[in-house]
């Protein structure tokens, strides 16, 4: 199908740039539409929207960013901690600005394992419902930001 | 004089109107889809798109006429109507885009990305080419240029304004995007199809 | 039959390369003519630098022709944010490219992305001073010293121009090569060297998971090899008070204290300074020992390293908890004092927070953010 240049080049900033090594796509195949309507069918099974989860993790990110660094327990095994890093990251989406770098790496959670959160993906997540592709670092399975968003609110 | 001179405004406004509603040159020929598929998900974006294939549509309509009667043909090199008419819109694409750049920022940045995409339209060369089954001159031929741009904005901003209004997450996945345009396209048609038959030209 | 055959396909050929050469021409001389903005003058600083250049690109690209280098790390595509510039006249409409970058404060003072304004007519900007004497430089990697299991020490040799003059606190911008499909990329990190050594930089660098400045750095480049910078930027330094100091910093972070610690051996700077260490365990300590040696080197100076997430049975003696519990507990009650931080955004509106409640002034705190 023939795409805009708007869309092309929103395309374009999904892949590998000067802002990220692995891109938002990671070793996907499928495009980023594509992603968003699969992970929301898994939201809507759980009925919960993106936006509710975005804002839970955010919580999260806070409570770590908090702890400067140190590790916290988000829940029973879970453990969370605060890496910092010097820079902003722009949204691939144009028009929304930049996000500060920097990442909260959560580990132990049961059936998932570590994931890492950052402003930018809990944004993409938050405004898009955008978990991003599968194969690069970060990605946030939506069943694993679910988990997260429950733990937040505690 | 004045019953000749009404006669020709009479007329260019029938072919305007033929051009624009009954033969619109989207929803009854179906050309200049794909643009419209890509772009017609905001009012804003169509309304800019359009108005600059309105624009687009009378100029080189104009000039494919004049290039067309004045110098194909005497040379008999009719039937290199296609690839002249193409490179054509092309430059006048350029052209416009750059007279735009230059004397309006604000026009250049609402209309700039889609200005480009207008020379790969199918239905800016499509009235070109039907313009040469009609035996027109050249006022008239500007009126057919002009409606048949018009019509064509008219079917994008109604589009849109559909679009926009639709919530597409109540929709089956499959249909979101192309899907549902093309099925308002689609109904759109079935619409303008009551038109046909009401101007003769 | 043949011969007729052939005259056509002449006329069809010289037909379409006439109007293909007629309509390129066209095209070509309709740029000159519109799209040509003649000569321009850039007023800077009200008018402590005047540049007369050819009107049509953009303020960063001419700027940087011209030898004056705004920082920019997405090159002129407008994501990132870093080369905005105060234009007090002839800069044109905002553009939707760059209006999400910009808070609504800084457009009403007119501040704008120079890699999105085109220069179309004279123009009038407000620049830092310490953008004239930015510079590009080529230079050799002499060591890349590990300090921590995650931290490095880059120092480099000036190549061309041979030497750079900063101060204390100042960063600049590396240049990354490509590597493994990656593309070269702006990476900002603060000098840990001192203004006197002016044909070397330190860098202290921290390894970012998937980084793609500093993957690089870590395991491609090699001792030896080119590299390219440009600098000094930054307005973070050491005041000329002399007035009680507290510098509080950890990892990376450390750099530009580094820099002002040993600029102010250097120079027997007299003021009292404490340096808070922030790290989370003894592996992510380092210079301890050359921190210590400056103790009795500095006529008044307090290390004080602080570990946050140290286990509880380890013969570790000094402070432990948050960076800013050790603060409040450590901080000298002394009038005047001076605050130096960086680090992340986070850490640095925690520490401010902090410094604030124990009665330090808010305009006597300095920081570089991380951002």
């Amino acid at each position: 199908m023939k795409r805009s240049p708007e869309e092309s080049e929103i395309l374009g900033n999904f892949t590998p740039s000067k802002f990220s090594g692995d891109g938002f796509l990671g070793t996907d195949p499928r495009t980023p539409q594509e992603i968003i309507v699969e992970d929301a069918l898994e939201l809507e099974r759980a009925g919960i929207d993106a936006a509710a989860i975005g804002n839970a993790l955010g919580v999260l990110f806070d409570r770590a960013l908090q702890a400067m660094g140190a590790m916290i327990e988000i829940m029973p095994g879970v453990t969370a901690r605060y890496h910092e890093s010097r820079g902003v990251i722009p949204s691939p989406f144009r028009g929304e600005g930049a996000f500060e770098k920097g990442e909260v790496a959560v580990s132990g959670l049961p059936g998932f394992g570590d994931v890492i959160l950052t402003r930018l993906s809990i944004h993409l997540i938050e405004r898009h419902g955008f978990f991003q592709g599968r194969g690069q670092r970060y990605r946030i399975e939506p069943g694993a930001a679910l988990m997260l968003a429950r733990a937040s609110v505690r | 004089m004045e019953q000749f001179t009404s006669s020709i405004v009479l007329s260019i406004l029938l072919i305007f109107a033929s051009a624009a509603f009954t033969d619109n040159i989207l929803l009854a020929r179906f050309l200049g889809m794909c643009s419209v598929i890509g772009v017609s998900n905001r009012v804003n974006t169509s309304l800019g798109l359009g108005a600059a294939v309105i624009f687009v549509t009378v100029v080189t309509t104009a000039m494919n006429y004049a290039v067309y009667y004045y110098m194909l043909v005497p040379l008999g090199l009719e039937y290199l109507r296609l690839i002249t008419f193409i490179v054509m819109i092309a430059a006048v694409t350029q052209l416009i885009e750059m007279i735009i750049e230059r004397l309006s920022e604000g026009l250049y940045y609402s209309l700039g990305i889609f200005l480009p995409l207008i020379t790969v339209n199918c239905a800016i060369l499509g009235l070109s080419l039907f313009m040469l089954n009609k035996p027109y001159g050249f006022i008239q031929t500007l009126a057919f240029g002009g409606g048949g741009g018009f019509g064509w904005f008219l079917a994008i901003v109604l589009i849109s304004g559909i679009r926009e209004k639709i919530d597409e997450k109540r929709l089956p996945p499959g249909l979101a995007g192309p899907g549902i345009t093309l099925i308002i396209i689609g109904i759109m048609a079935l619409a303008f199809v009551g038109f046909s038959g009401m101007i003769k030209i | 039959m043949a011969g007729i055959q052939w005259v056509n396909i002449l006329i069809s050929i010289g037909f379409l390369t006439a109007v293909g050469i007629a309509l390129t021409l066209l095209l070509v001389i309709a740029e000159k003519r519109i799209l040509n903005y003649g000569d321009c003058e850039i007023d800077i600083n009200n008018g402590k630098k005047k540049l007369t250049v050819r009107g049509g690109s953009s303020l960063l690209s001419t700027l940087s022709d011209n030898g004056i280098f705004i920082p920019s790390a997405c090159g002129g595509r407008g994501t990132c944010a870093y080369c905005k510039v105060s234009v007090l006249a002839g800069g044109g409409m905002l553009g939707p490219i760059e209006r999400p970058s910009l808070t609504d404060d800084e457009i009403a003072r007119g501040v704008r992305l120079s890699c999105q304004v085109k220069v179309r007519s004279d123009v009038a900007i407000s620049i830092p001073d310490e953008i004239f004497s930015v510079r590009r430089f080529r230079a050799t990697v002499v060591h890349k010293k590990p300090l921590t299991h995650d931290i490095l020490e880059l120092r480099l040799r000036l190549v061309e121009p041979p030497v750079i003059d900063f101060t204390a606190g100042q960063y600049i911008q590396l240049e990354s090569r490509e590597y493994r499909g990656r593309e070269a990329v702006n990476r900002a990190y603060s000098m840990s060297s001192i203004p006197s050594d002016a044909g070397h930089v330190e860098l202290i660098i921290r390894r970012v998971p998937e980084g793609i400045c500093t993957t690089w750095i870590f395991d491609i480049l090699q001792e030896g090899e080119e590299i390219s910078l440009s600098g000094p930027y930054g307005e973070f330094r050491l005041t000329d008070t002399q007035a009680p100091a507290i510098f509080i910093a950890g990892g990376s972070g450390m750099a530009p204290i580094w820099a002002m610690l040993r600029r102010m051996r250097e120079i027997k700077d007299p003021r009292p300074a404490w340096y808070f260490f922030g790290a989370l365990t003894q592996r992510d300590l380092f210079f301890v020992e050359e921190l210590r040696k400056l103790e009795g080197e500095l006529g008044n100076f307090t290390f004080i390293p602080a570990l946050s997430n140290e286990p509880p049975d380890t013969p570790w003696e000094g402070e432990r908890g948050l960076i800013t519990d050790v603060v409040r507990r450590r901080v000298p009650d002394l009038p005047g004092r001076e605050a130096y931080l960086c680090g992340s955004p986070g850490m640095i509106d925690a520490c401010v927070k902090t410094l604030v409640d124990l009665g330090v002034a808010r305009e006597h705190i300095y920081f570089d953010k991380f951002a």
